[in-house]
């Protein structure tokens, strides 16, 4: 089943198809282990719906749990066989006992083919340390074998001791033609159970896990194949799909053994591309979900040959594995019951490639789907629609008059019904060009004036911290930080200032409760705290500030709202126009655009940037608008 | 506006600001097919001028349609985070006093189903997809009119919405 999945597969997957190969050649010759044989309970099987564990994994509660039920099997089953091995006068040395070789195609060899057997133990063994890292990385390791003897057809082996779980690894091999068994105190038999009480149980269990990754890892291929766990030998001796407790733990603990194995997160991507857990009769995910989050980069997965007969089954993957390109669904339900199930998964995985073997993007359309993507409508420059420069003459005043004399200021815009408030937001973006960290803000000139409504609940404070009138608003303008705004002309870029007309602005004769014409002005920008004493500045900070303008005060024009943020620097790029880089023949810069549309229609230089601006960096798109407005311009529009 | 009562205007239009932010933002998210029943009806007024109006970095949208169908068809993932906002009564008296449904019709009366309200919003926005998509600093203000629609007391005109959009500005900030 599993084979047939991964035959259909491209290219991509050639490195899981050599996993399994590699496998399948090992598991043909272990008469323990065969693929497609007759079914055993299944970690999928007997994990139902309300078995799903959450939180994370207690490993030590996990192998004591497995133990137990490990040690119960043992004990109500099978006969327990005493260790026919003894102890070892050598001291640090280990008994093994190798049977099953007698007849082999070595047998007719003057020592019963006994010299070559034990050179193919030590070279197996020396092959197989632990998962990852002795294995094949570090082949230099080699193990010998220091003291033999053959007593009739058994032949017995002394290794040492932290070397008998590589040797115990070689038990079920195939010998010139036989496979031999090897036994010994500290072996776990592979068909019966034979367990001693392990002074170290915690670590047994560890061992086994560790043993059993290292056994279904390919380290040139990086794939890790967890196919048909249900009729793997060594984990059914153990007993460990026994119970439904030790199979829902088992996966989660796995898991976790086989993140241990990694230091970084870049070591383990590098080293398990493709995870295969086809074959597993799964009908869901819930034993296995633990997956996406040990294995978030997986490149390739296979998971054909289950039970699963609808997308929902995989639904707590949706969206995971960021980086799966090739994925392995066939011989599940889900292939006949859910048509167009295709098209969907597509949408799960951005850079999925390959599906069932069979191409579904092209690395193109995948890299095309990943790229940044752009927002729907392109960032443009200013959108400000004045009327007789009543917007353009107040943000001119306005801000030089904050930087240097604001009792003045507030004389001239704000009036008795005028409201101020400013709120901090501590925890705006910074500027991500200039990465500036976590770099204290420091924001005691401002924390015990911010209206932040999400952190200010009490109506109380929500009313004390809205200031009204001239003196109000004067009041706390002195207790706010010296500025120092950047020049709206020659640093221009620095500044976001939208301008619309606003509806409904209170009127000071009275004549229209309803209100009058008015404008919404949304500045954004930054500016410098200045030391007064010596003019110098010491912060540097992003805001946000809409006005609303309204009929009144001396000059005509007052402020009915102002609203100020405060914020961490934020930088100025974010409202970049984009209008430019969709034209590519245009090289000019805005400021030489704007000079030209000047030179052409005898605007003023401020004048002929809105217009380029409201018509999206177009030159012919403003010359048209100029040549529909003209008639209604005012006469401050021209040089 | 110091003829009517500070407390009830902080207290009705600062909940206003709260409810509405919450609302709109999650159905920028999550139900983008209802986004046009966020905002007041479109009206050409008597100088020409149109509302809603509703300028997104620098663009006028036609209309409310238009802004939803560019969430609906062309905006990607997207998670809100208001981490600041505020808000002022813009004018107490935005919806004449016989406009009030179940309103008493005098002119200083119901003023808490007739302000409008500026609210200023700041935070940031996850795009593309959770979690893991690029994250942008933006800043929008929002002018809320009265629904006329919505009834004093109760029944099903009083559970309508009490303030709609009538301007908008959002600007990506970082």
């Amino acid at each position: 089943m599993t084979a047939g999945a991964l035959k259909r597969s491209s290219d991509n997957f050639s490195h899981h198809r050599g996993g399994a190969k590699r496998r399948n050649v090992r598991t043909d010759r272990d008469g323990d282990l065969v693929m497609d044989g007759p079914k055993r309970d299944r970690v999928g099987k007997t994990t139902g719906p309300g078995r799903a564990r959450g939180g994370g994994i207690n490993t030590a509660a996990l192998q004591r749990e497995v133990l137990k039920h490990v040690a119960s099997d043992s004990s109500q089953g099978g006969p327990i066989r005493a260790a026919k091995s003894r102890p070892t006068p050598q001291g640090h040395l280990v008994e093994l006992k190798v049977t099953g070789w007698t007849n082999s195609k070595a047998s007719t060899q003057d020592d019963r083919g006994v010299s070559s057997l034990i050179g193919f133990l030590e070279r197996h063994a020396s092959k197989r340390g632990s998962l990852f890292t002795q294995k094949g990385r570090n082949p230099a390791h080699t193990t010998r074998i220091k003291k033999s003897k053959v007593e009739g057809d058994v032949l017995f082996i002394y290794v040492p001791t932290e070397e008998v779980s590589a040797y115990a690894k070689v038990d079920g091999f195939v010998f010139a033609g036989k496979n031999i068994k090897i036994e010994g105190a500290s072996i776990r038999a592979k068909s019966s159970p034979n367990r001693q009480t392990s002074p170290e149980p915690a670590n047994d269990v560890k061992e086994l896990f560790q043993d059993f990754l290292s056994s279904r890892y390919n380290l040139e291929t990086k794939v890790l194949d967890l196919s048909a766990l249900g009729t793997d030998a060594k984990l059914n001796s153990v007993g460990m799909f026994n119970t439904t407790s030790t199979q829902s733990k088992f996966f989660p603990a796995l898991m976790k053994i086989c993140d241990a194995q990694f230091k970084t997160a870049q070591e383990k991507k590098e080293t398990i591309q493709s995870v295969a857990l086809a074959g597993n009769e799964l009908s869901n995910i819930t034993a296995v979900t633990t997956l996406a989050q040990t294995f978030p980069d997986l490149q390739n997965l296979d998971l054909s040959g289950n039970k699963f007969d609808s997308l929902n089954c995989l639904i707590g993957w949706k969206n995971k594995f960021r980086y799966l390109e090739h994925l392995v669904l066939s011989n599940n339900p889900l292939e006949q019951l859910q048509p167009g199930w295709e098209t969907e998964i597509l949408q799960w995985y951005p850079r999925l490639r390959l599906l069932n073997g069979v191409q579904v993007r092209t690395e193109e359309e995948v890299a095309e789907r990943n790229k940044p993507k752009k927002a729907p409508l392109p960032i443009l420059g200013p959108n400000f629609q004045d009327e007789a420069q009543i917007a353009e003459t107040f943000i001119t005043s306005f801000f030089a008059g904050f930087d240097t004399d604001r009792s003045a200021l507030v004389n001239m815009y704000y009036d008795t019904d005028s409201n101020f408030s400013l709120n901090v937001n501590t925890h705006a973006m910074r500027d991500p060009i200039q990465q500036m960290g976590h770099k204290t803000q420091g924001w005691d000139a401002y924390i015990r004036l911010s209206r932040n409504l999400k952190h200010l609940n009490n109506p109380g404070p929500r009313a004390a911290r809205k200031f009204q009138g001239p003196d109000e608003i004067r009041k706390v303008w002195t207790q706010l930080p010296a500025t120092r705004h950047p020049n709206l002309i020659t640093d221009q870029q620095k500044w976001s200032i939208d301008c619309q007309h606003q509806p409904g602005v209170p009127d000071p004769s009275g004549q229209c409760p309803t209100g009058v014409g008015g404008f919404l002005i949304t500045v954004h920008g930054e500016y410098e705290e200045l030391d007064t004493t010596n003019g110098k500045a010491t912060k540097h900070r992003s805001f946000d500030r809409t006005f609303i303008l309204g009929p009144g005060g001396p000059s005509g024009v007052k402020v009915v709202s102002d609203l100020w943020t405060v914020r961490a620097y934020g930088g100025y790029v974010a409202w970049k126009p984009e209008g430019l880089q969709q034209h590519p023949p245009q090289q000019e810069t805005p400021k030489n655009l704007a000079e030209e549309i000047s030179r052409i229609t005898s605007m003023n230089i401020m004048y002929s940037r809105m217009c380029l601006a409201e018509n999206g960096g177009d030159v012919q798109k403003a010359l048209a608008a100029f040549e529909a407005a003209k008639a209604n311009l005012p006469q401050d529009a021209f040089v | 506006m110091a003829r009517f009562d500070q407390h009830m205007l902080t207290t009705v239009s600062g909940e206003a600001a709260e409810n509405f932010v919450d609302a709109y933002y999650t159905a920028l998210q999550g139900s983008r097919h209802t986004i046009s029943s966020y905002y007041c009806p479109h009206e050409v007024q008597t100088d020409g001028k149109v509302v809603p109006a509703i300028i997104w970095n620098g663009n006028l949208l036609p209309d409310v349609g238009s802004f939803q169908k560019m969430f609906e068809n062309d905006m990607p993932y997207t998670h809100y985070d208001v981490q600041s906002l505020d808000c002022h009564v813009l004018n107490p008296t935005s919806l004449a006093a016989d406009k009030v449904q179940g309103g008493s019709g005098a002119e200083d009366k119901d003023i808490e189903r007739r302000m409008s309200i500026v609210v200023a919003v700041s935070g940031s926005v996850r795009l593309e997809e959770p979690q893991k998509g690029p994250l942008r600093g933006f800043s929008e203000t929002f002018v809320l009119v009265p629904n006329p629609e919505k009834a004093v007391g109760k029944g099903p005109k009083a559970e309508k919405k009490g303030w709609l959009v009538q301007n908008q500005n959002f600007r990506y900030t970082v």
